[in-house]
């Protein structure tokens, strides 16, 4: 089987079970991709993002501000292979720490509908997910963060 | 759609110009400054909102570094202006310098009226209009720059480690512990350890978490 016609399998992760449900429902007729575990909490994002090797992560950021970002480096030590794309509201900071952190994207709740299986077949093929307006926003975010550093050795 | 919004282009082709005017001029003012002597000054004068910055033509004689610090200059000067760059011969880390020197977007020069309209509106829009692969990229490297987590790891330390060392780190970057690494790869466990001791000091990193991110980081990198 040629690597593009491999399934992508994923794991949905939010501590919003109708967000899981949600995203369930939104490649229930995606053949190619493959919902192979789920989790509303750390621990059991962990337990099965371990167990399972996913191609992609699709992690809520409300989990992962409970940690400060350590969850994303964890998650992505149990699983190396695996790609993370981030759902998230408008919170730009903890998207900056997040995409600093190792996630591959971001999607916005807002436009799950939209966008979802566009955005893990992106990122699983390696590319980042993440639009324009909060590009620039991150972009900025970061620039700022550099120059305090730059002028605070 | 009409707009106020004033452009100003900077190029020494005149080809590219009248281009860049014609696709523009509908929705935008559109003034040209042919001479790179007159940049700043012109800039000065017309406070453009976004300036558009041809990079190839006599621009093309200056090496790199030159390039940059005119770019640099101009965007230092006028921070509150939107500066977007084209060139046909992209060069991606000079792309990356151009936009960690703070410039909002890079494209090829040789584009449809649709596409540099869109440009336009889109940066004007604060939005940022690079590659995706260019845009992953600056915002590791900006965030490294910043200091956040280990994101500024040099993956090439890896190239330093003997196949079994970078077998064992491998390992190590699935979880695996010293006992269950050594009983994969049937050798003693302090052998295991010896071999960690030598990762460690080949790689910088102080710890297995350390040493699983930086694997993981350059397993993203050679899978691109």
């Amino acid at each position: 089987m040629k690597k593009s016609e491999r399934p992508v399998t994923i794991v949905l992760s939010d501590k919003n079970q109708s967000v899981l449900d949600h995203c369930e429902k939104l490649l229930a007729n995606e053949w190619s991709m493959w919902v192979i575990g789920h989790g509303s909490s750390e621990a059991e994002v962990l337990e099965v993002v371990q167990r399972t090797q996913p191609g992609v992560i699709m992690l809520g950021l409300d989990l992962v501000n409970d940690r400060k970002m350590g969850l994303i480096q964890l998650l992505l030590t149990k699983s190396p292979g695996s790609r993370l794309l981030l759902l998230a509201d408008n919170d730009q900071y903890g998207v900056s720490d997040a995409l600093a952190s190792g996630a591959c994207g971001v999607l916005m709740y807002s436009d799950m509908d939209t966008w979802l299986v566009k955005a893990i077949q992106k990122v699983s093929e390696g590319e980042p997910w993440i639009s324009r307006k909060l590009a620039y926003q991150v972009v900025e975010h970061l620039r700022t963060l550099s120059c305090q550093v730059a002028a605070n050795p | 759609m009409a707009s106020t919004g004033k452009i100003l282009l900077l190029s020494e082709d005149p080809e590219t110009c009248n281009k860049w005017k014609q696709d523009l001029a509908q929705s935008f003012a559109v003034h040209i400054v042919n001479h790179s002597d007159d940049y700043e000054s012109q800039c000065e004068t017309h406070q453009p909102e976004i300036i558009l910055y041809n990079l190839d033509g006599i621009d093309a004689a200056l090496n790199s570094a030159a390039l940059l610090q005119k770019v640099i200059v101009l965007r230092e000067r006028f921070t509150e202006i939107k500066f977007v760059a084209f060139s046909n011969q992209p060069d991606d880390d000079l792309v990356m310098d151009l936009m960690h020197a703070g410039i909002h977007g890079f494209s090829s020069k040789d584009i449809s009226a649709e596409v540099i309209q869109k440009i336009v509106t889109s940066v004007l829009s604060d939005e940022i209009w690079i590659s995706r692969k260019l845009m992953q990229r600056l915002i590791m490297e900006l965030a490294s720059n910043a200091q956040f987590g280990i994101q500024s790891l040099n993956t090439s330390s890896l190239d330093q480690l003997t196949a079994r060392e970078r077998e064992i780190a491998l390992l190590v970057a699935k979880g695996e512990n010293n006992k269950k690494i050594a009983s994969m790869l049937n050798i003693a466990e302090r052998t295991v350890k010896a071999h960690m001791s030598s990762i460690f000091q080949k790689t910088g990193m102080n710890d297995r978490l350390q040493l699983a991110l930086l694997v993981h980081n350059y397993l993203q990198v050679t899978e691109k």
